[in-house]
């Protein structure tokens, strides 16, 4: 059954912008992660807000991949990302 | 080494002083170190094989019993380091006389002489003229229009010692202070060539504070600045502060980074490990963006400067994403 | 460079030359060479590239493309001439070492572009609309016409740009965005930045992006600008009387707060800050409080005060430019104070460091794409261009193809200062390139200078004496306004025009 899916980010993350990478650190428990290419584009997407959809198109722009092969690929991301305590779902 | 803070009250308001968000945070009950408490700072100190006892504040010369805080380390043979602003009672400053200037050294830290700071320049210069070899004059930048003319002048009068301790102004991580930017560090790195040139000259050295960096200076700069005498160092690492309640903080602009207690087991190394090891994903990066990619980082050269000045770089930015069609996992 | 050093005590009457080293770096001078198209035949004569300022009681020597900067007397001066004219040296002593000098080429004579279409940059211009009122804008196009860039054609420029700094085996790109405000228009700007680093990452060259921008969005969009652009132009006219007065939100509401907390943001981050402060008549005094406010609050790398350029709107609010002297005076007041904070004062046509032949990108192959997906060569409006006779459209883009006009574009490069005869015997020339194409002429007799004129002489004469290290000279000759005025209104200032 498919239903939408609330993501929001772990207080514990800081993050910075630094030449060709976005590091994440969890402040609680000293975690970190790199963040290259599309995971870092899709990273900028969400800091300034863009919704699902919005994000999904530009980087399929930016890649020139299909819309749909983009999704799949930011579900990946987002599960990744979930799994390693960055972003929480709820509701 | 270690810093022992001894007073948390100052006679003097820098607009750089790094000890402004410990101030505000500390529930301190208590203005002046005990001198029980300072006993077992002594203890620390000799656990962790440290031989010299560095004495800061607020403004350590303030502390009713200095002079036997003194004693007490000077008996268990302890070189005196003191971090003064100068502005002391005339019977600390005899205390201080009275030390032979190999076991000890005062430093003095100076801002650039105004029409408004006459007094206090007047007091700083006569604490530096007394000290004459025990002491040396200490200067922090914390404005890129920076003059430090007054340095050598002074120098030569008070026969102190021949060098002056320059250090950067970083910032608390809250930035309630005034602090040199990365992006002026350049600019300043010439000025300070500049001084260096001009202070060989007065067979005066530089000596470096933390939080410089390489990239401040091109390399023939600093080859220059090497056959001046300057004790050139890029530096970041827990200094280990350790506050009038016990507790040991990274270093004063990091004091919101955490602390952890000085136990009767504490030791030197085993508190700077664990600082490192809580700061480590923080240090990959730098205070630039092409720090992570730089060279002289990589090679470990240079640490990428203040810890203080990369964390503020971080962000915490609250965000959330409605997935739409989501499919529950099975 | 070839340095000459100081005269000595009791030299004087041997030596009548103060020459002095000018440390300037070398230019990198675009490619070109051969026979150039639309070049004026005394142009290229390479002994108007050396000329002779009266300087008070003395003569400055300047030969921008030898790197050379000497103080001579009259006497000297004339030596110098004669010994270009006939092509004899002096002999030996501090004059043979200049005319040495002179016969030393260290740079080619900057020359029009040629050869193959090169951009110096992308400029995208995602929308012409804004949510200021500026008074003095002359960007103010109908509201139907303020038009969004589409997605896809901001990506097909982009990738059209890469393409060719691919072929092209550059080492550098850059994107710069125009307006309007570019930020009404952000995910032009979200989706061009990523494309073209990662274009540049494939390609194997250096990336940077630039934005002008009236500064008043929100802090999130800000924090994005501090991390992911390099250069920001901000436009803050002064503090918060002089801001709302002249940069009114369209409301009628202060626009200062925001663009102030978005100055210190920008300030913390990575981005290299460029305040960009419009001076009028009534502004034109508070230049060096403007400039000391600018240094205690924020942390600019560059600080640029420009002249209020007359347009309908600026006329109707009754905003005025400022009296060119005035202007350079307090330019000159506020650039002591920006250079002992480390920033960089800039009034680009003084720029003694560039050696060109075009002041803007006109000429240099510069790409406008506008939201229509027209290709120009200026990013001004083209009713602009048009009321000066000017054609800079160079073609459009249409899917990922464009379609380039090459007579156009040889139009554009033809646009440069070997075809401005007035500017030729002017020792600013290879820097200020006479100005503008659309907004500055450059025309009359010689020695018909204008505000600009006036302004870029005085300004770049101080630059080159405080260049030499004879800020004192330069002092004493700002204050003495007869002084001033001989070395501005020299018709000619070949050294060979020397009487």
């Amino acid at each position: 059954m498919s239903q939408a899916l609330l993501y929001h980010c772990s207080p514990a993350i800081v993050w910075v912008k630094d030449a060709g990478q976005t590091l994440l650190v969890d402040r609680e428990t000293g975690q970190s992660w790199l963040l290259h290419n599309m995971e870092a584009v899709i990273w900028d997407l969400l800091i300034v807000g863009y919704p699902y959809e919005k994000i999904i198109q530009m980087i399929s722009l930016v890649l020139s991949l299909s819309e749909e092969r983009v999704e799949h690929t930011l579900s990946g991301v987002l599960r990744t990302w979930q799994k390693a305590g960055i972003i929480h779902p709820s509701g | 080494m270690a810093n022992l803070a001894i007073s948390a009250v100052c006679n003097q308001k820098c607009v750089y002083c790094f000890t402004s968000d410990h101030l505000a945070d500390s529930a301190a009950y208590q203005d002046f170190l005990d001198v029980g408490d300072f006993a077992l700072r002594l203890d620390f100190l000799d656990r962790s094989g440290i031989d010299q006892v560095r004495l800061m504040g607020g403004e350590p010369t303030l502390h009713p019993r200095f002079l036997e805080l003194i004693e007490r380390a000077r008996v268990r043979n302890k070189k005196i380091i003191v971090f003064t602003n100068g502005l002391m009672p005339e019977e600390m400053l005899v205390g201080l006389e009275r030390l032979a200037a190999m076991d000890c050294t005062v430093l003095v830290n100076i801002n650039e002489p105004t029409e408004a700071r006459k007094k206090i320049f007047e007091r700083q210069r006569t604490v530096l003229c007394r000290l004459g070899e025990r002491a040396m004059p200490s200067f922090n930048i914390y404005q890129p229009d920076f003059r430090p003319d007054f340095l050598l002048p002074l120098i030569a009068e008070a026969k102190c010692k021949p060098a002056v301790r320059l250090g950067m102004a970083q910032p608390c991580l809250s930035g309630s202070n005034y602090y040199i930017h990365p992006k002026q560090y350049r600019f300043i790195g010439e000025k300070i060539v500049h001084l260096a040139r001009t202070a060989a000259g007065d067979g005066v050295r530089l000596e470096f504070d933390c939080g410089f960096v390489r990239c401040m200076f091109s390399d023939e700069d600093l080859e220059a600045l090497k056959t001046w005498g300057a004790d050139v160092g890029w530096r970041c690492n827990p200094i280990l502060d350790v506050d009038l309640e016990g507790w040991v903080i990274h270093c004063y602009p990091l004091s919101r980074l955490g602390s952890l207690p000085l136990t009767p087991e504490s030791e030197a190394p085993a508190l700077r490990s664990a600082f490192e090891s809580r700061t480590r994903p923080y240090r990959q990066v730098g205070v630039f963006q092409e720090c992570s990619t730089c060279p002289f980082k990589a090679s470990g050269e240079c640490p990428g400067g203040c810890l203080a000045v990369t964390i503020r770089r971080f962000r915490h930015t609250p965000f959330s994403l409605i997935v739409p069609h989501h499919e529950a996992e099975a | 460079m070839m340095p000459i050093p100081q005269t000595r005590q009791g030299e004087q009457k041997e030596s009548p030359a103060e020459a002095c080293p000018l440390s300037l770096p070398s230019a990198s001078l675009p490619k070109g060479g051969g026979a150039i198209r639309g070049m004026s035949a005394f142009g290229a004569h390479p002994d108007h590239n050396i000329f002779a300022l009266i300087l008070l009681s003395k003569f400055l020597i300047y030969a921008p493309l030898q790197n050379l900067a000497a103080i001579v007397d009259h006497a000297a001066t004339l030596r110098l001439r004669d010994s270009l004219s006939s092509r004899e040296n002096v002999g030996e002593g501090r004059l043979g070492e200049i005319v040495r000098i002179f016969n030393t080429r260290a740079e080619p004579t900057p020359s029009p572009k040629q050869g193959d279409f090169a951009p110096v940059f992308l400029g995208l211009l995602p929308t012409r609309s804004c949510n200021l009122a500026c008074q003095y804008c002359g960007f103010l196009t109908p509201a139907e016409s303020q038009t969004v860039m589409d997605l896809k054609l901001a990506r097909d420029a982009v990738n059209w740009y890469m393409d060719l700094v691919r072929q092209a085996g550059a080492q550098h790109a850059e994107v710069h965005y125009f307006g309007g405000e570019p930020f009404c228009a952000e995910e032009v700007l979200d989706l061009t930045v990523p494309l073209a680093r990662l274009r540049a990452r494939e390609a194997g060259c250096t990336m940077r992006f630039e934005v002008a921008t009236n500064g008043t969005f929100g802090q999130k969009r800000c924090q994005w600008a501090a991390d992911n652009l390099d250069t920001i132009v901000l436009s803050l006219d002064g503090p918060a009387e002089i801001q709302d007065q002249h940069r009114p939100r369209k409301n009628g509401n202060s626009s200062f707060e925001a663009v102030v907390r978005n100055a210190r943001i920008l300030s913390e981050g990575a981005v290299d800050l460029c305040l960009r402060a419009c001076v009028t008549s009534e502004t034109v005094d508070r230049m060096p409080e403007i400039a000391a406010w600018f240094c205690r609050d924020f942390r600019p790398s560059a600080v640029s005060f420009e002249p209020v350029q007359p347009s309908p709107q600026s006329v109707a609010a009754h905003l005025v430019p400022p009296d060119p002297w005035a202007f350079a005076l307090n330019f000159i007041t506020a650039a002591r104070i920006l250079e002992s904070h480390g920033v960089e004062p800039v009034y680009a046509s003084s720029d003694i460091r560039a050696r060109r032949v075009s002041f803007c990108p006109v000429g240099q192959d510069a790409v406008i794409v506008s939201p229509d997906g027209t290709i120009s060569a200026c990013y001004l409006l083209q009713r602009d261009w048009e009321a000066k006779g000017l054609d800079l459209h160079l073609g459009y883009l249409d899917g990922s193809a464009p379609h380039l006009d090459a007579d156009a574009i040889a139009f554009a490069r033809s646009l440069n200062v070997w075809n401005k005869p007035f500017c030729e015997r002017c020792f600013c020339k290879w820097h200020c390139a006479g100005g503008c194409h659309v907004n500055h002429t450059s025309e009359g007799p010689p020695g018909a200078y204008d505000q600009l004129c006036i302004q870029t002489r005085i300004i770049a004469l101080r630059n080159i004496l405080k260049a030499m290290g004879q800020d004192a000279l330069a002092g004493d000759w700002l204050q003495d306004r007869d002084a001033m005025e001989r070395t501005v209104y020299q018709a000619s200032d070949a050294l060979l025009d020397v009487r």
